[in-house]
């Protein structure tokens, strides 16, 4: 594929890692250059194995070889494991901080975390916490640059979801001596409408979401219903609970008769509906291009998800190759705490040990703990939504991170910097590498001559000239 | 919406060193003077994000119907094991409110049933956008209800409207800034050994950029957050309030109200810790949230003792919940809410029409019915206790009704 930009230019370049993944690292650009954007670009696009990152994720990956049966028994410790839930879920979290800030495939990690958020589930939820590793390893990362079907369906079925939308406890109404006993629970076919497919303003009525919740009767969860401690934490369909009835749903017919394939109908139905190739899209042009993209940019992504069949990858392609992404005056986007974060880190080639506690911390403080936002909506993606609550914090992230004084991160700056052929004991060489390896030399003369700061006292020179650089206006941009 | 961030100023979690405080009184200081009129009336919004369940919060125990349509979720009458703490012969508090009732009892709490509108649609986040903006059913509205209502009051300066919630809230969007915090003592700029020197490097790079004015608000709530936390105080002994959501923001809005920094709304937009989105085992949840509240509001009366005279708190949500229990020991999206109403003038006892609970009477056969729209509680409550005119431009495209009578 080719992009309308020069493909050797550091300042093309750096646009795209900062939109299409977390940003570059030292001495990354120079790679890109060498390698030229186009083919960077479609590696990002394809996905290889990337070895230096399974060697990163070592140290992680004994705790997070279970399955949820076996994290069930861990946590009611009915099974002696090496591991104990606490490790299990600083595994995972740390994970996702090493992936995001080691992959080489940093796309795909820009849209597992994309796809996480926009099927959330929160792990502040007993089951939730439990089964989540799965989730992500099963429902979400193998599917994030395939078919957006295969996607919804394998969070439609996966046991997270079931329990964080409370589907695993809907059924049937029966009718108890004369009385109607309720059994619907309209949770998950609502958020399934609204926010997985549809979008809110497809049209769809109260009576489209009660008709959507019947067809997902009897999807539930082995045990779960009866005690937390009973399940092996299994989708089961229970086809005693299924109604039977016929139903109609935002112009779906579905005849009476039917088991669990009236869900999976209606799966298919939403996801090929335009509605949701336009929800879709907009979601994906809003995270990859502007908080409100232009609407010519999501109707051609549009178009391309409904005439492939909601080919992610064939999206994605259609995204990069227009010429609003590449716009250096399509309206510019600030990064989500997570996304700086991650920046900062990648920038400043720092390491991470764990995410606990330091980074779960700062992120805490920012407004966006991994893996536990409350509401179904997933955290907002618009940048204009998160810069100011979180603004001192960010602040604070980076002096911390520049003083290399973040529990779980060791930083190590001077070498890296010293490596690259400038001098970590001169304020302008350091801000002359930052500008090089992580701006492609657009670090405005204001910022460059303010971050020129001399130390001879703790904190050192470079953990000024870092934190300051960190906490840039620059950096903030996506 | 627009890229516009120069409208407020952000403290999330916040404490701080003394910044920028030299030897001239600071602008922030005089401003915050110059918008504390003696005597400022105050309004404080907590808003219950996820659809507060009315039903069992104020039962309607009076009721068959109640019984019948919640069956094991439902709270027993005054005088069995867990029942409801009796308000009169028809309705009384789910027990964990207990703590108000004394307030109840002396007339300065009011309840209005039966509140909402049904263009707010039952998803959360329509729902509350539009609660928010005050126009159900169009979202394009730029301002949000408070932030017209502020507006209108004389007075400037960042503290004028804060918000203590983790993001800007939708009832401030508008032209004027506030101040958004969730933690007011975390607030301050970590740079030991170099603190004026980061703050002064901070601020020259962002001059001039589309950030800058965030960062000339930043440096400037500083300082106005060192204040509130040496004016305002802890609470007196024997007040505790609850380490939760809720309890902290009103801690922190009781500690702001008495630092008399001028002060004229405060924001508190909070989520249970049970669950207000009690689509499951219910009881539990309102358990938790129920007593949390009737925890907290009676804190933040005692905290602030005769300043309350001066003080309106008026809770709501963004929706009820079915009548009937659902499948799961819970309740789903509902419309009709109920309305708390605690302060200096406030008329007590029980407000608004009942709108029954027969089958008849719900709205769509499922859902609490509306009797008061959410938006003449809010027009009476800025009318008579913040004095705005009661001019038509409060709520775009809707003129208020007769107020619904909860102030006196």
């Amino acid at each position: 594929m080719s992009v309308p930009v020069k493909s050797t230019d550091p300042s093309a370049i750096v646009h795209f890692m900062n939109r299409a993944g977390f940003g570059p690292r030292p001495g990354q650009v120079k790679e890109v250059v060498a390698k030229g954007l186009d083919a960077y670009l479609a590696d990002q696009l394809n996905p290889t194995p990337d070895p230096l990152l399974d060697k990163e994720l070592l140290r992680v990956n004994k705790h997070l070889g279970y399955a949820t049966s076996q994290i069930i028994d861990i946590a009611y410790k009915r099974i002696s494991a090496p591991s104990q839930l606490g490790d299990i879920v600083e595994a995972y979290h740390t994970r996702k901080m090493i992936r995001a800030i080691a992959a080489k495939n940093q796309l795909e990690e820009a849209l597992a975390d994309f796809w996480y958020n926009h099927f959330n589930v929160n792990s502040r939820v007993a089951f939730v916490r439990l089964s989540v590793l799965s989730y992500e390893n099963t429902a979400i990362r193998p599917h994030v640059l395939g078919k957006f079907r295969d996607l919804l369906g394998a969070t439609a079925r996966h046991p997270s979801m079931l329990a964080y939308l409370d589907n695993y406890l809907s059924r049937k109404d029966t009718v108890v001596d004369g009385q109607v006993k309720p059994g619907l629970n309209e949770n998950y076919g609502r958020e399934l409408m609204e926010l997985h497919t549809l979008g809110v303003t497809a049209g769809y009525t109260q009576d489209d979401v009660v008709q959507a919740a019947r067809c997902f009767t009897g999807w539930t969860i082995d045990g779960l219903r009866i005690s937390p401690e009973q399940t092996r934490g299994k989708f089961v369909y229970a086809a005693a609970d299924h109604d039977t009835d016929a139903k109609e749903v935002f112009g779906l017919k579905l005849p009476a008769g039917g088991g669990i394939e009236d869900g999976e109908k209606l799966l298919d139905y939403l996801a090929a509906h335009p509605a949701t190739a336009r929800f879709i899209s907009t979601k994906l042009a809003r995270r990859f291009v502007s908080d409100d993209p232009p609407s010519a940019l999501v109707d051609r992504c549009a178009q391309t998800f409904s005439s492939t069949g909601g080919d992610i990858r064939k999206v994605m392609r259609t995204l990069f190759e227009s010429p609003e992404f590449w716009s250096q005056d399509v309206a510019r986007k600030l990064k989500t705490p997570f996304e700086y974060v991650v920046s900062c880190l990648r920038a400043s080639g720092a390491d991470v040990e764990s995410a606990e506690p330091g980074l779960t911390w700062h992120l805490d403080n920012m407004g966006m703990r991994p893996y536990m936002c409350t509401p179904p909506t997933g955290y907002s993606d618009r940048g204009s939504d998160w810069v100011s609550p979180s603004y001192v914090h960010r602040l604070n992230f980076a002096l911390d991170l520049g003083n290399d004084t973040i529990q779980g991160v060791r930083v190590g700056l001077s070498d890296t910097i010293a490596r690259s052929g400038d001098d970590p004991g001169k304020a302008a060489s350091i801000a002359t590498f930052f500008n090089r390896e992580v701006f492609g030399g657009r670090l405005s003369p204001r910022t460059l001559a303010a971050v020129r700061v001399p130390s001879s006292k703790a904190p050192t020179t470079v953990a000024k000239v870092a934190g300051l650089v960190l906490a840039s206006p620059e950096m903030q941009w996506r | 919406m627009g890229w516009d961030i120069s409208r407020r100023v952000f403290l999330e979690g916040a404490g701080l060193a003394v910044l920028g405080i030299g030897t001239q009184p600071s602008s922030l200081l005089v401003r915050a003077a110059e918008g504390a009129p003696a005597g400022g009336k105050i309004l404080v919004h907590l808003f219950l994000r996820g659809g507060a369940d009315p039903l069992n919060m104020v039962v309607p125990y009076g009721e068959h119907a109640y019984y019948d349509a919640r069956g094991d979720i439902a709270i027993p009458p005054p005088g069995k094991p867990g029942g409801a703490v009796a308000l009169d012969d028809h309705f009384g508090f789910h027990p964990g409110l207990a703590p108000l009732k004394p307030l109840y009892t002396e007339g300065r709490l009011g309840i209005l049933y039966a509140v909402g509108n049904y263009g707010v649609t039952r998803s959360h986040f329509s729902a509350q956008d539009f609660a928010e903006l005050g126009t159900p059913g169009v979202r394009s509205t730029t301002t949000g209800t408070l932030s017209r209502m502020v507006g209108q009051l004389a007075g400037k300066g960042v503290t004028k409207a804060v918000s203590f919630s983790s993001q800007s809230p939708v009832s401030f969007q508008g032209p004027d800034e506030a101040l958004v915090a969730l933690k007011l003592k975390a607030f301050r700029l970590r740079a030991k050994n170099w603190q004026a020197e980061a703050e002064q490097r901070v601020k020259a790079m962002y001059e001039g950029t589309p950030l800058a004015r965030l960062g000339d608000d930043l440096f400037e709530a500083l300082e106005i957050v060192q204040t509130v936390l040496e004016r305002g105080g802890e609470p007196p002994s024997g007040v505790v309030y609850p380490d939760s959501p809720i309890g902290n923001a009103m801690r922190q809005a009781a500690q702001v109200i008495k630092a008399g920094v001028g002060t004229r709304c405060i924001f508190c937009g909070v989520s249970g810790v049970g669950d207000y989105d009690s689509h499951a085992r219910q009881l539990e949840k309102n358990a938790i949230d129920y007593a949390d509240l009737g925890a907290t509001l009676a804190a933040f009366d005692r905290d602030l003792g005769r300043k309350m005279d001066h003080v309106v708190v008026l809770m709501t949500t963004e929706f009820g919940r079915t009548v009937a229990a659902n499948g799961s020991m819970g309740t789903d999206h509902g419309t009709g809410y109920l309305a708390l109403v605690l302060g200096g003038g406030v008329k007590g006892g029980i407000h608004g029409k009942w709108p029954g609970l027969a089958k008849h009477q719900l709205y769509e056969e499922r859902d609490l019915a509306v009797t008061t729209d959410f938006r003449d509680v809010f027009a009476e409550v800025a009318g008579k206790h913040l004095g705005v005119a009661p001019a038509g431009n409060l709520f775009p495209g809707y003129t208020p009704g007769p107020a619904p009578g909860v102030l006196a």
